[in-house]
């Protein structure tokens, strides 16, 4: 058995809940489900066209009993944001767990309605543990002002001609994280509507890393295509890694896959391929691309934090996790390992495929930063790894 | 990007020059805003400043300008998120590559540049987070720097 294979055997199985999630898969079944509910609905529905008949008013929504009426939230100096919002007790308890698998926005007259609210299966990610950060709302806020558009902003009739290995690679390189974004964009995608209202915070920035991903994917496209060059190979063994990451069986365990050790190294690649950039429009491209990756590992490590620090039997987490990351680190490993990946960098590094040898040796340093800087938000997350990482610390490159 | 060049002259490394591009940052609002906010406390090192000895200053950046610059101590630098140290001579080719763009730097003397490879500017931090900053906010302090071209820098001697 390969060590891969070793390592998903030792994985405990994923958890029961949310493997099977209750959608209907035709209208026939769809019309059946709805009939079932139909009593509660219908019943709901019948009360208030009786009411319409009367000629009455219910008013109910106008009783502030059990409401928050009175709490003002005030703007601090940037506008009003959640972090001034959940400055007060009323809108800023975030429940460790919540009840609530519906709509009912947190802070409303709820409690009273709640044999009457449906149950939204698919909400079943129902703890803060899983979803929370203790960045999430600056980051939020930060994503929300610093979008960018890669229609508008990259500078594109700058493009310079380069030589047609550079240019190659340039393709290759923008190929490859096209793939990646693909990943990164869907991965949020799977769990945003998993995840109960009630944590609407991590809600929203799940949101705006699709869009960053989205933007990333087009600018990445538009590269590929803007110098004459072309899509060039997508990368077999790395898909594997990206479907990993996408599977992940939970939101917690996704994340660490997605932003500590996925977005780490493709952070790093950015910041590599800034280094390298041969024109100005790839400088902006990798410069705008950094920032928000950025954001995305600084949630990720945070969230980690926060999952750890939170779980009821810290051990069993902790070994639960370290059991994940031995595969998850796979998915590193799987990534500067792959000759669609590392290629590409190295031919650049060496400023031609003639001198790829010595462009190898600056892939062995980005290789050392990938793992050394992962290995420190690890760290920062309270969850050590140096002991146990799989991914060797040297670049194993026969010179 | 970038202001008109004016007659201004300012020493490197002082908190006046760090002030200046300060200023320039709140003159031009409108751009800082169009590249989204920036909360971080970045710290700048010189290894040989005045005197030959090292310099440290601190710049507060918060929303769309700079709170403040103070200069600060070995002691102070857990209160920066990120420390950018290097010496006065590559703070001079970065300058220098700077103004010959008119406010661009050349492909070789970017900030991610000059970092990247720990050398020749060094960017650390005592929280992986904090050295995070760098890299969210890099766009903003790429141009805060790039302002640098917007007056004369006089070089002291160390």
């Amino acid at each position: 058995m390969t060590a891969i294979e070793n390592n998903i055997d030792s994985l405990p199985a994923p958890p029961l809940d949310g493997s099977a999630i209750p959608i209907a898969v035709s209208t026939e079944e769809y019309v059946d489900r709805y009939r079932k509910f139909y009593d509660q609905w219908g019943e709901l529905l019948q009360t208030n066209l009786d009411r319409l008949d009367r000629g009455s008013y219910h008013l109910g929504w106008m009783d502030k009993e059990g409401s928050n009426w009175g709490t003002q939230v005030k703007p601090s100096s940037r506008g009003l944001t959640y972090s001034d919002m959940n400055r007060s007790k009323a809108y800023g308890t975030i429940p460790e767990k919540t009840e609530f698998r519906n709509f009912a926005p947190r802070g409303s007259v709820r409690d009273r309605y709640a044999d009457q609210l449906p149950t939204i299966e698919e909400y079943d990610v129902v703890e803060k543990m899983h979803v929370w950060a203790d960045n999430l709302e600056t980051l939020y806020e930060e994503a929300k002002v610093r979008q960018w558009n890669s229609t508008t902003d990259i500078p594109w009739t700058e493009l310079e001609p380069v030589s047609e290995d550079l240019e190659m690679a340039a393709c290759q390189l923008s190929t490859f994280l096209t793939e990646v974004e693909f990943v990164a964009g869907d991965f949020p995608a799977r769990w945003i509507y998993r995840i109960a209202p009630d944590y609407f915070e991590a809600k929203n920035f799940l949101v705006t890393q699709m869009m960053d991903e989205a933007r990333h994917m087009e600018v990445f496209r538009k590269r590929a295509l803007a110098g004459g060059g072309a899509l060039l190979h997508p990368s077999p063994a790395f898909e594997w890694a990206l479907k990993a990451i996408l599977e992940s069986p939970t939101h917690t365990q996704g994340t660490f896959l997605l932003n500590v050790l996925g977005e780490g190294l493709v952070l790093t690649i950015f910041r590599a391929g800034e280094f390298l950039s041969k024109t100005h429009v790839d400088k902006e491209i990798f410069r705008l691309c950094m920032q928000d990756e950025a954001r995305h590992v600084s949630y990720g490590t945070l969230e980690l934090k926060s999952f750890l620090d939170a779980a009821p039997n810290q051990e069993a987490a902790l070994a639960d996790m370290h059991a994940f990351a031995d595969i998850g680190e796979q998915v590193i490993l799987t990534a500067i390992t792959d000759p669609y990946v590392l290629e590409p960098l190295a031919v650049l590094m060496g400023d031609g495929i003639d001198d790829i040898d010595d462009g190898m040796e600056g892939v062995s340093f980005l290789w050392a930063t990938i793992v050394e800087e992962y290995l420190q938000r690890c760290d920062r997350a309270g969850f050590d790894r140096r002991e146990k990482c799989t991914i060797p610390a040297e670049f194993p490159w026969a010179v | 990007m970038g202001g008109v060049m004016t007659d201004e002259i300012v020493a490197f490394p002082s908190i006046e020059w760090f002030e200046l591009l300060a200023q320039r940052m709140a003159e031009q609002r409108d751009h800082f805003v169009s590249l989204g906010s920036c909360d971080c406390t970045a710290q700048v090192t010189i290894w040989d400043g005045p005197g030959g000895d090292e310099w440290r200053c601190q710049v507060v950046f918060e929303e769309f300008g700079v709170e403040s610059v103070r200069l600060v101590s070995e002691e102070d630098e857990e209160a920066a998120d990120f420390i950018l140290e290097t010496d006065r001579e590559t703070w001079q080719e970065m300058v220098d590559s700077i103004v010959e763009g008119e406010g661009r730097p050349g492909l070789l003397h970017t900030l991610n540049r000059l970092t990247m490879p720990g050398t020749p500017i060094r960017c650390w931090s005592h929280d992986p987070l904090g050295r995070d900053a760098f890299f969210r906010f890099n766009q903003t302090i790429q141009h805060f720097i790039n302002n640098s071209a917007t007056f004369t820098t006089e070089w002291s001697e160390g």
